[in-house]
């Protein structure tokens, strides 16, 4: 009960711009940090700017069905290629399907692709980084070197291989992303963890009898969110891009799923003729990235500790 | 015994194939040192050659037979001539600025990537494209793609029609040197047959049973019955020696006008003009020839534009008045009309399309004139039947079936088809992607439950055309102008072009009737019973002929020819 009032509270005061140190919310630790967190990230404009940018691509595809003029689905080879009008506010494709509609589903295919991917690399990679750190020895080199190993690939060609494997599809391609994301997270997780094994909490912890997996998650691994939060948020960003890159040579969303990269890539060859086909996916892809980016590195400010009495 | 060496080298080749195809750009390369040597050299004798070409008559005429097959007659090879007064062009160089000794290259844009070179087991139009080039068969095409002798100097029938007999060119020799005799029509024809629906042209020759051996120059058809096309269909019967069948996929070896250099995947396959080509060049100006695929459309005009390459062998159909427009380019068309269309193939012994009401539901359901419109521009007619409308054979008083979304969904009301998800398989060149969206909302439409697979095409090709391994699948063909090749191998029982396996003894026996009647009319009326079955039975849905079209530099080529494939014979095209 007291928990929810606390929570309706944090609402508040987060509209209530520029005023620190409320005491109503004092009383939850974690509460405070993340406030702390908020204040300083709201300080940086370029991260706001990425937010709003994230939140309309959000409600765009969230309320894709609402916002869409036309069905994305449906062609009207009578009415190709015709530019950016009233009706049409990106014009029409190649076989006459409506560009903002599409461009509005696209965002769907991208947010998707883009976090479930991180989710999944994040998921594994933060796994195998704790435990390597934890155990150390020959697990940790087995899992380090496998992981160097996949680091190894430059990622559109690992992608491309995993893609290969297992065959085009929106779900595949989330596979494919999230596995090239493995190494950066278990390696940044790995990084933070060893550390942390050392410190004295956990040494308490192990000291009262605590079982392994108990510390691992619930001692190592609150202690090293910060990094693996800023590293999801650029994650996201490159996800949408390599998911654009993906579907763009073909191994991504199949036609006639909208996709950012695949209206781009139809829109190529006709870039004398109807320059918005190329256009529109092209600056959609841009905004979508630049607004995980920004808010990433809005992030990553935020949580800084060298930056936390500024 | 030699059948049975046959037997175990052909087994051999099918099982390594993708290994021999992988070893092929390392042979390639190393023999493309030498293969250019010779190429190279000895250009004193081109001027011997093309002196004396001319003066061979070009159809070995007064045959009865010939006439037979080349009723498509218009005024035939008097047009492709000039070979004296290109000649001249060569001594007073205008704005060329080669010498003549000088060796020319042309390069020529390809708007797919060739996938086999084994002229007995390709599937892929632009496949045929190196076969013209490397291989010659008993009879070649001349420019109306009506049967000229090539490697058959003349030939003669017998009274009841079921025994031909030829009778070789004593100089013609494959690329290895070796000369060209009687053994190798007979291997060749044979590996043919052996090789069955895996390539081509099996169907093209199902009326001959056998090929005898006479003696070295002389070799004899005996037939099952009786035809009239078969001086048309041994076109294609390219002749290949024995002795390099195994690796012909990775290094092909004909007697052609072009020796095979070399073949860099996804970037080139290089040419080079044979110095001992048995045929006639109209002009041997070209002595290199580089095929370069660039199945990206707009790389491809770009590259036309700044001259890297001269000829682009396809033009996307938005793209056609753009390029037309262009600076020192032309556009060709195709002759003697496009044999190039557009159709949805059905397999025909799976449900849902095993049953009828269902085919004619997808017939019925395809809006071709929103295909023709939005894909090809309007380049082209949106038709029902596979007969091009100026095709002698095309009965227009034939209903068949058009665009009428009610009556389509009657249809499927009346067919079996349960709401079950369908797969329906394109290729991803080009404009097809497009083309298969459209398709694929007109299916939606109709009311079947479709979902769209986009695969690579070598894949497509494979699980489609080799292991008919789909339900519904979209593709485009380039057939023969002779109505046997325009359509047999589509439809008639195990075909080697119907992986639909649609199959109708009725059907077959028009076809029959078709390929040994001798009279125009009496084919004319088999080829209407073929067009009747098609409008009522719809074992496949043709949409679009394609009035495909290409382009060329004008400051580089000055002929150039491109026929009712799409396709190009390169010894008759001259240079400035």
């Amino acid at each position: 009960m007291k928990r929810n009032k606390e929570t309706e509270l944090a609402v508040e005061p987060a509209k209530r711009l520029g005023q620190p140190d409320v005491p109503a919310w004092r009383g939850s630790s974690r509460l405070r940090r993340f406030m702390d967190t908020w204040r300083r990230f709201k300080r940086s404009r370029t991260a706001v700017a990425g937010l709003v940018v994230i939140l309309v691509i959000i409600f765009m595809a969230v309320f894709a069905s609402v916002i869409a003029p036309h069905d994305p689905y449906d062609p009207a080879p009578r009415n190709i290629l015709q530019s950016p009008s009233r009706d049409h506010l990106m014009g029409t494709d190649a076989i006459g399907r409506d560009l903002f509609s599409r461009i509005i589903y696209g965002s769907r295919v991208s947010l998707q692709v883009g976090i479930i991917s991180v989710g999944i690399a994040a998921v594994v990679g933060v796994t195998l980084g704790v435990i390597a750190a934890y155990y150390g020895g020959l697990i940790d080199s087995l899992i380090m070197r496998f992981l160097d190993a996949l680091l190894a690939f430059p990622a559109i060609l690992l992608a491309i291989f995993v893609m290969a494997v297992l065959g085009p599809s929106i779900r595949n391609a989330m596979i494919a992303i999230g596995v090239i994301f493995i190494p950066a997270f278990a390696r940044i997780t790995r990084a933070n963890a060893l550390s942390l094994k050392e410190t004295e909490f956990v040494e308490a912890a192990r000291a009262i009898g605590a079982r392994d997996s108990h510390i691992m998650v619930k001692t190592i691994l609150p202690n090293c969110l910060s990094p693996i939060i800023v590293q999801a948020s650029l994650g996201v960003a490159y996800a949408v891009l390599v998911e654009a890159g993906l579907s763009f040579l073909g191994l991504g969303a199949q036609p006639p799923e909208p996709s950012w990269g695949s209206i781009l890539s139809a829109g190529r060859g006709l870039m004398t003729t109807a320059p918005w086909v190329a256009t529109f996916p092209g600056i959609a892809i841009f905004l979508c990235v630049l607004g995980f980016n920004l808010v990433g590195d809005g992030i990553r400010e935020a949580l800084d500790p060298h930056l936390k009495n500024i | 015994m030699k059948k049975k060496l046959d037997d175990i080298r052909l087994l051999g080749l099918s099982a390594s194939r993708r290994r021999v195809l992988t070893a092929g750009a390392f042979i390639g390369l190393s023999t493309a040192g030498s293969m250019l040597l010779a190429a190279c050299g000895g250009d004193d004798d081109d001027d011997d050659d093309s002196a004396a070409d001319p003066t061979e008559p070009p159809a070995s005429g007064g045959d009865p037979t010939e006439a037979e097959a080349t009723e498509a007659d218009e005024e035939e090879e008097d047009a492709e001539e000039p070979t004296a007064a290109e000649d001249g062009d060569e001594e007073e160089p205008t704005e060329a600025p080669e010498s003549s000794g000088e060796p020319t290259s042309l390069t020529v844009g390809l708007g797919t990537e060739p996938i086999e070179m084994d002229p007995h087991r390709l599937t892929a139009n632009i496949d045929r494209q190196i076969q013209r080039s490397v291989f010659s068969g008993l009879t070649r095409w001349d420019l109306n793609m009506d049967p000229q002798p090539d490697v058959a100097a003349s030939w003669e029938v017998s009274d009841d029609g079921l025994t031909w007999t030829f009778q070789l060119r004593e100089d013609v020799t494959f690329h290895n040197g070796r000369g060209v005799v009687a053994d190798d029509v007979k291997f060749s024809i044979d590996r043919i047959k052996e090789i069955g629906a895996g390539g081509k042209y099996a169907s093209y020759i199902t009326d001959v049973d056998s090929v005898e051996v006479v003696d070295d120059y002389t070799v004899q058809f005996n037939m099952v019955a009786p035809s009239g096309v078969l001086l048309n269909n041994l076109k294609v019967c390219s002749i290949v020696p024995e002795e390099e069948a195994d690796n012909l996929s990775a290094h092909p070896v004909g007697s052609g006008p072009f020796v095979f250099v070399e073949r860099i995947p996804n970037q080139h396959i290089r040419l080079a003009k044979y110095e001992d080509y048995h045929g006639e060049w109209v002009v041997d100006y070209v002595d290199e020839l580089t095929l370069t695929p660039a199945t990206e459309e707009q790389t491809r005009i770009a590259n036309l534009q700044t001259g890297d390459i001269a000829f682009s062998l396809a033009v996307p159909s938005p793209r056609i008045e753009e390029v037309g427009g262009m600076d020192n380019i032309e556009l060709i068309g195709p002759t003697p009309g496009s044999a190039s269309y557009t159709w949805l193939l059905m397999h025909n012994q799976r449900p849902p399309f095993n049953d009828v009401n269902a085919r004619l539901a997808v017939a019925w359901g395809t809006d071709r004139e929103a295909l023709l419109q939005a894909i090809y521009r309007g380049h082209g007619e949106a038709h029902w039947n596979p007969f091009p409308q100026n095709h002698w054979a095309y009965a227009a008083d034939i209903e068949g079936p058009g665009y009428d979304l009610d009556r389509a969904r009657e249809y499927l009301e009346m067919s079996s088809y349960d709401g079950s998800e369908i797969v329906f398989k394109i290729f991803t060149t080009g404009q097809w992607v497009e083309y298969g969206e459209l398709m694929h909302a007109m299916l939606l439409d109709i009311g079947f439950n479709v979902k769209l697979e986009q695969l690579e095409f070598a894949t497509w090709i494979e699980q489609v055309y080799q292991n008919h391994d789909f339900q519904i699948a979209q593709t485009s063909t380039a057939r023969e102008w002779d109505p046997d090749g325009l359509t047999i191998s589509c439809l008639s029982t195990g075909g080697s072009n119907n992986p639909g396996e649609y199959s109708n003894p009725e059907m077959d026996a028009a076809f029959e009737r078709g390929r040994q009647a001798v009279d125009i009319e009496e084919r004319k009326a088999a080829y209407r019973v073929v067009q009747e079955i098609y409008a009522r039975e719809q074992p496949h849905v043709k949409a679009v002929n394609i009035n495909s079209v290409g382009a060329y530099r004008t400051d580089v080529i000055a002929e150039i020819n491109r026929d009712a494939l799409g396709l190009t014979q390169f010894e008759y095209v001259s240079l400035k």
